[in-house]
Formats: C-alpha cells, structure tokens, sequence
C-alpha cells in the first residue's frame, strides 16, 4: 500500500481513492451482472420444456400410430365408429401445432431447422389427414355396397338359371377377398355377358343394383386400396424420426452451449473470487498499513506531545534559567538569548541576534586566551573557564562560561552553546573568602598566610628591583598578663588599638600581619638600604610604648622584634619568617623591648654604616661634596631652559661618586638636612655668579624626604631665597621624588602650595616609578612632572616604556602640567620624545652633568642637534602614535630574536610571529590600523616588501635555530639587523611624511 | 467471504447440472393413455349425463349467446339463429342476419354441436372456439369485429365486472370466445328414448322403433351416421351413389369442401351432420330444401344408399329417428 511505501506520508495517499473504488465497484457490479446473463444463459435449457417437448415427440409418433392403427381397423370394420379416430386426429393436430412451437432454450439457427422440420412433419400429417377423410367417405360407402352386394347376391343366387350372375357374384367376391385386376376384367366380361340377357323386369331391376353396386365395390375398393397405401406410404415416420434428431442436435448444441456458459460461469466466478480475495486482502493490507500508519502517527503524536512538553519545559528551563544562554549557528552567529543573557549583558535579544558574541569582549583577554578557548571546543567539543566580559553599558564583568558545539549527524559542527553565569558576586565572594582565608579575623590584618605569599611576592619584587626587604616578627612583652588580669575580651580589644596603631606607623607599602595572640609580622619591602628597617622598628617599638587605653584601662606595653633581611638572608618566605621568629627570641632574651636582627653579621653592619656616616660627614666637612649641573633643554628650540642641580662626592680614592652611592646611607640621618641646605644655598650662590655673567637659568633642585619633613622646611627656603635677594624665586625649582611626595601627599602638597606663594615651583621627580594614582597627581599642585629616566631610557626598544612615556605624555597634557624627560641618553632618544610630542629633555644625550663653571661655556657652544632639525618644526598627531609604537615593537621583536639566537635559546621565539608577517605585533599593526591610515603613503607600501622579506630570514633563523645551528643563526643576524634598520629607516620617513602633511594641513 | 460463497454455490450447482447433462435422452418418454376407446366395435354411443365444465363460465357464455350486442346494429345474437326453444336451430331453410339478410346455408343446430369433429357444413373450423367469430364477422350474419364487440361490451359495467370475476381480466377476445364455447359444450341433450337402449334399457324403444333401428343398420344409414353424435364425425358427398345435383342449379354453397379444398374429389362434399334431435331440426340439407324427416330419409336412401326405400321402410325409419331427441334441463326438446 501507499501508506507503507511513504510510510506514513499521507500527501501520497492517491488522491484517487474515491475513483478506484468506484471502478473496483463497477467491475463487481459488472461481473456480477456477467454472472447473472452466465448464470441464466447456462441454466437456459429447461429439462421441463424439453421433457415436455419430447413428450409431444413422442405422442405425435404415438398419435400417429393410432390414427393409423384406426384406420386399418376401419377399413377392416374393427373399428366401427369414426369417433376414436377422429379423437385421435384432434390430438395429433394439437400436438402438431404445439410442435411448431419449439423450446426457447434451442438455438435461433436449430430452432429455425426444428421448426422448418416440424412444418414439414404437420404438412405430411395434414396431407394425411385429409386422405383420412377421403378415406372415411370411401370406407363407408365400400362397406355399404359390400353390404348391399351381399344382400342382393343372397337373393340371387337360389337361382340357379343365372350362372352368369352368380360367376360375376363370385367374382366380386374374390375381388373383395383379392382386389386384383384381373377380377376386375372377368367382371367386366360377365358384366357385358349379364347386359345382353334380358332379365324380368323385376330382376332386372336387382340386377343392375347388383352390377351398381358392383361398379361401386371394385371403384370403391381400389380408391380404398390406393388410399390406404397413400396414407401408410406417407414418410412422416422418417420425417419425424429426423425432427426427432434435428431436436436432439438441437438440444445437445444447447446443452453445449451451456457448458460453455457453465465454464465461463465458472472461470468468471473464480476470477470473480480471486479478484474479491485480491480485494480482501488489499483492504486487510490497506486496514493493517492504515493501522500501522495510525499507530505511527499516534506514536508519533504521543512522541510529538512528549517533545513538546520537553520543549515546553526547556523552553522553560531556557527562559528562566539563572545562567545566561547563547545560542549560535556554525559561524557563531547569535540565534538566540535567554532573558538571563539580557539581564547579565544588558543586551536585549533584537541587540545581539545576528551579531558575533565579540561584542561582548572586554578586551581583559589576550588572542591567544580565546584561540586557547576555540581550540579547546573544536577539539574537545566544550570549553569551561572563567571570563572577563563586557556588558552593554561597557562594565567588564567576570563569568563562568561554558560553550559546547553541537554538531549534526555526520560530525558537522551545527550550533555552538554557550551558558555563562555573572560570577561578580562569586568574585566577591572569593574576596570574601579569600579575606577570611587571608586575614585575621580579629584585627582584620593579613593573617599568616597572606603574610607568606606577600613575602613571596616582595622577594621577588626585591630581586627586579635590587632593592631590601626586611621580616619583622613582633612580640608584645608579658601580654599574658593582660589576658590573665582583665579577659581576653580587653585583651582583644587591646590587640585590635595595637594593630591599628601599627597599621598608621607603618608605610603604604608594607604589610603587618597579625599570625595569631600577641604576634605581629612586619613586612618592610622596598628598602633601598640595609638600615632603613631599623628606623621603621623603632617608630613601631615607640608606638607600642606609648599608653593605650581600654575599656578605662590604661596599659604600657613594649614588644621585642626579630628581624630577617632579604637578601642578606636569601631565604624562601617560610624561613624569613622563621627567622625572624628566632630573632624574636633573642630579642626576648635580651631584654625584651628591643628588637634582634636575624643575620649574624647584623652587628657588623650596623657598625658599617654608622662609619658610612661619619666618613661622608667628614667628607661633607672637608668640602668633599660639590654641586654639578645637568642642563634642560627645549628639543624643539634647542634652547637651554634651565640646570638640574645634582650633588657629587668627589671621592678621594673612588672618584665622583653619585648621590645613590651615598645619600641613601645617610637618608633618615641629620647629615642629610645639612646637606641639602647646604645644596640649596649653593645653588643659589651659584645662580647669583652666573646672573652676573648673564646666564639666567631656572635651576632645580632635589629636596630629600627628610627635609620635606623637617616643619620649617618652608621657612627655611625662603630665609634661603632671602639670603640672595638678586635672585628671582620663580628660577628656583624644587624637585621631589614621586615616592616621597606619596608617603604624606598631604604635607608635601601643603608645602608646594606655601612654597607657590613665593614663587618657588616645584617638580615631581621619577613620576612613573611610584604608583600614583591620577588622583594624587590632580592633588598635587606641581607644576612639572619628570618622566623617570628609566622609561625614556628603554622606550627605544621596550614597547611598554614607550607606552608608558606616551601616558605619562597624555597624563600631563590632561593636567596641564609640564613634562619634561629624564634620560634622553641618544639622539634618538630626543629625536623620538620630539615625536611623543616631549618639548624638554635632560640627559647624556645633551650633556651630562657639569661643573658649574664648566656652564657657561656650555652654554655658550651649545648647539641643538642637527639630526633633529626635520623634527623640530613638525607635529604628530596621537593618532600617528601607532608608527612610532609599531617601529619599537619591530625593534623589540627583532631584539628579542637577536637576544634569543645569541643566548642559544632559538626555541623562545614565536614560531607563528615569524612564519606570519601578519601575526607579528608589527604586522597586525601594519595590516590592521597602519593599513586604514596610510595605505596611502608609498613609503607605507615600500614597507611591506621589506617587512616580508625580514620575516622569511627570520624564519630562516628560527629554524636554524630549532636544528640546532646557532652559528649559521648567528651568522644572519647582521643581516637581519639590516633590515630592521631598512624598515626603521622607512618607518621614519613614513613618520616624517605624514608630520609635514599634517603641517602643510594646517596652514 | 462472498466470493467463496459464490464460488461454492457455483460449485454444487455445477454438479447437479452436470449430472443432468450427462443424461441426454435416448429415447422419448411413455404417452399418457388416452381417454377414448380404441377400435370401438359398438357404432353409436349414448351421450354423457355429466359435464366436467365451469358453471361460472357457462352463465357468463350463456349471457353473451343471447347478447344482440355482438352484432354490428345490435339486431342479433346468437340465439337469434340457434334457438333453443326451436331444437338449438330457427326452423328456417336459410337464417336471416341483420338488416334481414338472408344466409346460404341452413344453420345448424347448436345442440350437441361441441361433439361435431368439424364445424360449419363444409368443416372449415375444427372447433366450436374456431367457429364462434364466424358468425360473428360473416356480414349477412352478425356483420360486426372484435373491437367493437368488446368496446360495446365493456360499456356495459355488468359484464366489466363479471369477466373479471369469471376470468381475472379485462374483456378480450379469446376470453369472450371462450365463455361462448364453454356455454354451447354444455348444450348437451343426453337421455334420449334411444340412448336409453344404448345403456341397456331394452324397452325404451318400441317394436316398430326397433324395427327402424335395424333397418337403420341394415340399410347402411350407419355407416356415416355413426359415433356418439350418430353422425358429425365425417365428410361425405351428398350424392355418394348418384348425382344429387342432376337437373339442379348449383349454387356455390352446394359445391361444399370443395370451397375450402379445391380439390375436384371434395366437390359437394359436406360434413355428415349429426342425427341426435333431427326429428325437431326441421328443414333438412345443407341448404334447408328438404323440409320433411321422412323426404329427407328418402333422398338419403336414393342418393346416398342407392336404394329405393319403401314407406315402411321411411316410417320406420322416421319413427327410430325420433327416439333420437334428447333432453334439455329435463325437458324433450320440441
């Protein structure tokens, strides 16, 4: 059936159905009727009628005999009446007329022979028939001249005179016996014989009578005889006898073609049967595939009604889970979004349908997080991890993420499915966590835990940095006491004011731990000298002395203090602390309120330094010191706008000696006020020599923290400035480092601020090595911001000192504050701050710092560098920045394979940044933003070439460097190098290009 | 299903058909025997008392033999020529039609006539059916047809009705022919002084009457006149002897048969009429020219015997024939 062959599609149901049925119904209607027409055709041959004919056969025979069999009787006077005959000959005319009518069931062509034959039978019957009347009148008048002949003869022959007449009597009579012909002669002899004698008139009269009658016989027997024979000689018999026959054949031709119809009845009937069989089982197979097709569709529909309640309910489960849901085709295209999705994103569904899930980037992830995460899917099918995303409204929030691919039957990736929670608060959570894990639940300090991951972080911080770091173990003296005396409730209480009081006298940047009962950790990193931890200790064994009160109670306690120096005591964190610990002891041992350093040789140190001291004291008293001057100058004008003051030992054995060689040692010591004051009025003097000469220049100087923190810092400045009335206070300039001007912004800013009065400036000194925020700097009231040395210095080759240079650059600008850069050790140097857009610079690159008799002069023949003269009158605008950070990261790139091929270390350099020129740093600049903005330039497009060909010979180096072949690596440095330099070259000319179209612009 | 039933109905039928195919007669059944005696050596027989015939049938035919709308005027019906009251016949030479027209031939007595073999003189119908629409169509007789016979006779309700009581059906012709037939087979006059004898009543006949009877026989008379009708159940010439005709005119009904055969030997031949009531079937002939029994009996003999008869002879003879009349509801016909 259809419905199996579709299975189950009803669309192929022949839309005929109606149409098959109705010819299968007419052909049943149509055998039916064929049946019926056979049925009748065969059962045509009534047995009644042809036994009823062949009962008229028969009695027409019959009838026939006896009409014979009375007539012989008649003519012999056996019969004696006509009546039987007559009888008879009715019957037979009856059965003959019924004869002519043959049975329906013959044939039309045999009935036609039948009836023919029959005609022919009743016109030989009624031939007879009539010759039966004729037969009857002879017969009866035959038999009365017979009688009559007789009557007379009986009178005649007593007489024995008439021997004729008794010759003719006897004649007649043999002729009556044996009608021959020659009786009939003899008579007619004695006749003539009889006539010629003359009889009595009565005689005579008798004896014509008798030869009548005579006459009469011998006419009269003949006709009969000859009528008789006529009557018998009739053929009805064969006639009949062959009606009979034609009948018969007739009858078997319909017997036979009954048969026929039978058979064909028969055959019809069983095609009919098969047919109906064949119709059966088709409805049964029909009925069986309709209720296999029934069952399929309500198995189906069940099926259909199951998924769509599972749908209903992941309909549900999609709508109202918490998690946000994203749904993507193959090319991660968003199909559709949960309502979570909107909540946690901002984003409604009509926002991001369509659209790549990019958008949501918080830009908190490298390329390489997100190829790690789509490898991870396509390979493994799923990826889970934590991500940084960013909301509509541009808030980057972190959350759990998991995408799953879903792919089809053979494999092919359909659909990708992401579900990610907002883990804001789970984030804060872990904060909190991680504070309870981290800190002491009492005092809210670090516990001892933070403490040591903090020591592991500042060990190596101190390492980067070569700077100190010290692990102070603190122990409050006899506190047992405390809790003993007054409950631990006071005592915490106590515990929690002591803390306090450490966490205030303590630097921003350190850390004090609580590791449980009295036990404090101090944690002083970056210390730029050895002692510096002491005076930090005794501020802290100063504070714990001074009176605390709780609850009304007034306490006076002291602490002993154990202390671990790094890298004296190049140490993991547990051991610092453990040493610390120990020290602590011997602390405790000593006396207590006391504190011990852990390094045997801290007592030799200690003794070191105070020498130290009192070397540079006597150095400073033997005039020793002196002060050098480093000029600034304008890149763009190539003027000198002023000199930083810059203090020297002149060693007697080592030289002149920077200030780092010796200001540290005596940084928290009187000395150093001294010292400064000294420098100050110095420079003063100075500024008044060369005021005479001529030389007016602005002159900074460096104020240590210690001086800042002396109260009459101010005072003392100005009674300086007063000491040199010719002197413009508006040329001095005081210069403080960024750290300290942090470490009490307050006072420091209230400083700069009395100091404006006057007119001294001030100048933020190494900004960028502190951490300030942007809310310090906007407090701060300087007028000058120094770019460390350090930044300037590297960002020729290190792509985030330029960065940070260009923010610095940006930061002062917001502000309107002046920069200027420290550092400008090369020409290039100047050359890329005049690109930055740095108008003022410092350093060996203009000259290093002089005498300051040696000024003048250099003032004199001071020269702006010629190699700058392109740069000076040219401008570039931020958004040609990315040239000049492209040429440092190619510089970078280059270095770090230079460095890598040298140091046989050929496996660190990224494969794929150097087999793809688009995928180096420098590339994606070039492809990417370079690209959009200059394509333009021709320099820009001569770049490419050469940027290719760099990355095939470093892609020779790199792989001579994964075999192993350093030397023939090596050997392709030079070469390399050249290239970089080509592309430098053409970066420049690129940069210069675009300056003096953005100049020929403006005008 | 229903094919399986078909076919197995078809099946057995086919067995029984078979059966029967399969005896194809070879000879033809037996006759049944029949109800008149063979080679009957008695000459006349005595008439039957009792008829096997419809009573409702004979009254319907009754009716329509007296009915003058058989005829075109409605001047005549049958009893106008067949008589009852007058021995079944009018005691005319020749009957008189509508308008008055006058017939051919003597009309027979209806009497009996249903044991004639043949009917009219010349025996041109076989049966009293075949013979009703004679009469009525012949144009010096009735002078009418079928159609209007039936229209005239369904306007009469009465007989609307009784057909369709008596027959089932609507006036027709063969139903009208038939209710005549049946009623003119019941004119039967049984019991006559003669059949009396014949049934063993030696003293139903006198000595003179006997006397007539053998000469009856003797004579030959018999010889035609024989049979239950005692005659009716032949043709014979008149003139078998000598030539009746001879110094005749001869008018195209004498030329008897021969007006239906046309062959020479049925010239003047006519049907030998039966001799039950002739004493009352007065005038004699096929044409009513002999108006007397005992003239008739002597034509006979002269031309049908070739005898002279003697007057005793006739009168004898004439007194048998009178024993020959029968009864009719009881009463000798007149």
């Amino acid at each position: 059936m259809s419905q199996s062959e579709i299975d189950f599609d009803y669309s192929k149901i022949p839309t005929t159905r109606g149409g098959r049925w109705l010819s299968r119904l007419s052909i049943l209607l149509i055998a039916i009727v064929c049946l019926s027409v056979l049925f009748f055709k065969a059962d045509f041959v009534s047995e009644k009628e042809h036994s009823a004919y062949s009962q008229l056969l028969h009695d027409q025979r019959e009838l026939e005999a006896k009409v014979n069999n009375e007539v012989l009787a008649s003519a012999i006077a056996l019969a004696r009446n006509y009546d039987a005959l007559v009888f008879f000959i009715h019957q037979l005319r009856m059965v003959g007329e019924k004869i002519s009518k043959v049975p329906a069931f013959l044939a039309k062509n045999d009935s036609f022979y039948v009836i023919t034959q029959a005609k022919h039978v009743n016109s030989i019957l009624h031939k007879k028939l009539l010759l039966i009347d004729r037969f009857k009148r002879i017969n009866s008048l035959l038999h009365n001249s017979q009688q009559y002949f007789n009557e007379l003869s009986y009178g005649l022959l007593n007489h024995h005179d008439l021997p004729l007449v008794n010759a003719y009597i006897h004649t007649i009579m043999l002729f009556i016996q044996t009608p021959e012909q020659e009786n009939i002669k003899n008579s007619h002899l004695l006749e003539a014989q009889i006539r010629r004698i003359d009889f009595p008139i009565k005689t005579q009269k008798v004896i014509d009578n008798l030869l009548l009658h005579g006459h009469l016989i011998e006419d009269s027997k003949l006709a009969m005889e000859k009528l008789l024979r006529q009557i018998m000689s009739l053929p009805f018999l064969q006639q009949q006898r062959k009606l009979i026959h034609l009948y018969l054949q007739a009858y078997n031709n319909a017997l036979v073609l009954a048969e026929q119809y039978r058979i064909l009845l028969y055959i019809l009937a069983l095609i009919l049967t098969l047919y109906l069989a064949y119709l059966f089982i088709d409805l049964e197979m029909t009925r069986r595939s309709l209720a296999k097709a029934h069952k399929e569709v309500s198995d189906r529909f069940q099926a259909q009604k199951r998924a769509e309640t599972l749908l209903k309910l992941h309909d549900t489960a999609f709508n109202s889970a918490h998690e946000g849901i994203t749904l993507t085709d193959a090319e991660a295209n968003i199909i559709t979004v949960n309502p979570a999705f909107t909540r946690i994103t901002g984003y409604d569904s009509d926002d991001v349908v369509g659209k790549n899930p990019r958008i949501l980037k918080s830009g908190h992830h490298d390329n390489r997080f997100y190829h790690v995460m789509w490898n991870s899917i396509v390979e493994s099918g799923s990826w889970v991890g934590e991500i940084w995303n960013k909301n509509k409204s541009g808030d980057v929030y972190p959350e759990l993420l998991s995408i799953n691919r879903v792919t089809d039957n053979d494999n092919r990736i359909t659909n990708y499915v992401a579900v990610f929670s907002d883990i804001s608060h789970i984030k804060e959570q872990e904060n909190q966590l991680k504070k309870m894990a981290y800190y002491d639940a009492l005092t809210q300090l670090p516990n001892r835990l933070l403490l040591i991951d903090r020591i592991t972080q500042a060990i190596l911080s101190v390492q980067h940095h070569k700077t100190l770091m010290a692990v102070c173990y603190l122990d409050l003296d006899n506190f047992k006491v405390v809790n003993d005396t007054y409950g631990h409730e006071v005592g915490d209480r106590l515990l929690v004011k002591m803390s306090e009081r450490f966490s205030s006298t303590l630097r921003t940047g350190d850390t004090v731990a609580r590791l449980g009962g009295d036990e404090f950790v101090f944690l002083l990193s970056g210390l730029d000298k050895f002692e510096q931890y002491a005076d930090t200790l005794e501020r802290l064994i100063k504070a714990t002395a001074q009176v605390i009160s709780v609850d009304g109670h007034l306490f006076n306690l002291t602490a002993s203090v154990g202390v671990s120096v790094y890298p004296f005591d190049k140490s993991d964190a547990e051991s610092l602390l453990r040493h610390a610990d120990q020290a602590m002891y011997q602390a405790k041992q000593q006396g207590k309120n006391s504190y011990h350093l852990f390094d045997p040789h801290h007592d030799t140190l200690i003794r070191g330094r105070y020498h130290q001291i009192s070397l540079i004291e006597q150095a400073f008293k033997a005039k020793e010191f002196a002060v050098y001057y480093q000029p600034k100058v304008d890149l763009r004008t190539g003027d000198v706008i002023g000199m930083e003051a810059l203090i020297r030992w002149h060693h007697p054995e080592q030289g002149l000696l920077l200030p780092a060689h010796f200001l540290p040692v005596i940084e928290d010591h009187e000395l150093i006020i001294k010292i400064d004051s000294w420098v100050i009025e110095s420079v003063l003097a100075q500024m008044e020599i060369w005021q005479s000469q001529g030389l007016d220049l602005k002159i900074s100087v460096n104020v240590t923290s210690a001086q800042l923190q002396q109260e009459d810092f101010v005072e003392q400045i100005k009674s300086a400035l007063a000491r040199h009335p010719l002197i413009n206070p508006n040329k001095l300039e005081l210069e403080v480092l960024e750290t300290v001007a942090l470490e009490d912004i307050m006072s420091v800013s209230k400083v700069i601020e009395e100091c404006h009065h006057f007119g001294v400036s001030f100048a933020l000194d190494d900004f960028g090595t502190g951490y300030s925020s942007l809310t310090y700097l906007k407090r701060l009231p300087i007028s000058t911001l120094k770019i460390d040395s350090s930044f300037v210095m590297g960002m020729l080759s290190d792509p985030e000192d330029l960065a940070i240079v260009h923010s610095v650059l940006s930061l002062t600008h917001t502000f309107q504050k002046s920069v200027i850069a420290e550092g400008a050790e090369t020409h290039e140097h100047c050359q890329m701050l005049l690109q930055l857009g740095c108008r003022y610079a410092q350093g060996f690159g203009i000259a290093k710092a002089m005498p300051a008799d040696d000024v003048l002069s250099w003032v004199m023949q001071w020269q702006p560098l010629t190699s700058l003269k392109p740069y000076q009158e040219l401008y570039w605008n931020d958004t040609d920045y990315p040239i000049l950070a492209a040429e440092v990261e190619h510089i970078h790139w280059v270095n770090s394979i230079v460095s890598a091929v040298n140091e046989g270390e050929g496996l660190s350099i990224v494969p794929q940044t150097v087999s793809n020129d688009h995928k180096c740093r420098f590339g994606k600049w070039y492809y990417g933003v370079g690209r959009q903005q200059y394509s333009d330039e021709v320099t820009f497009q001569n770049i490419e070439q050469l940027h290719q060909k760099i990355h095939i010979l470093s892609g020779e180096i790199a792989q001579n460097c994964q075999i192993g072949e350093f030397e023939q690596a090596k050997k392709q440095l030079p070469k390399l190098l050249r290239q970089r330099d080509e592309i430098i070259v053409l970066l420049r000319e690129l940069s210069l290009t675009i300056a003096i179209k953005f100049k020929s612009k403006q005008r | 299903m229903l094919g399986l039933i078909i076919f197995g109905g078809l099946l057995l039928w086919q067995n029984t058909t078979s059966q029967k195919t399969s005896l194809l007669p070879a000879q033809l059944p037996i006759s049944v025997p029949l109800s008149v005696k063979s080679y009957n050596f008695s000459q006349i027989e005595p008439l039957p008392f009792v008829l096997s015939l419809a009573n409702e049938k004979i009254s319907l035919g009754k009716q329509l033999f007296n009915e003058v709308l058989l005829s075109r005027d409605n001047s005549v019906s049958c009893a106008s020529c067949h008589d009852l009251a007058k021995g079944g016949t009018d005691g005319l030479s020749v009957s008189t039609g509508i308008n008055g027209l006058k017939g051919t031939r003597n009309a027979p007595t209806v009497f009996n006539s249903a044991f004639n073999f043949a009917q009219f003189w010349d025996g041109r119908e076989a049966t009293i059916e075949d013979q009703v629409a004679g009469p009525i169509h012949n144009p010096i007789e009735m002078d009418s047809n079928w159609q209007d016979v039936i229209t005239k006779l369904k306007a009469k309700p009465a007989y609307v009705y009784a057909f369709k009581e008596v027959y089932s059906a609507p006036i027709n012709k063969a139903n009208i022919i038939d209710a005549i037939a049946h009623y003119e087979r019941s004119l039967v006059t049984p019991d006559s002084s003669f059949d009396r004898y014949l049934r063993g009543e030696p003293n139903s006949l006198t000595q003179e009457e006997l006397k007539g009877y053998q000469l009856f026989k003797g004579l030959g008379c018999i010889s035609c006149h024989q049979g239950i009708n005692i005659g009716g159940n032949m043709f014979q010439r008149i003139g078998a002897v000598s030539d009746y005709f001879k110094g005749k005119e001869i008018k195209p009904s004498d030329l008897g048969r021969f007006n239906i055969t046309s062959q020479e030997d049925d010239r003047f031949v006519f049907k030998v009429p039966s001799l039950r009531n002739v004493a009352v079937t007065a005038p004699y002939f096929h044409d009513g020219s002999i108006k007397t029994l005992e003239e008739a009996v002597s034509v006979m003999g002269e031309y049908q015997l070739g005898r002279q008869l003697s007057d005793d002879e006739i009168r004898l003879l004439s007194l048998f024939l009178h024993t020959l009349t029968g009864q009719w509801q009881g009463q000798t016909l007149q």
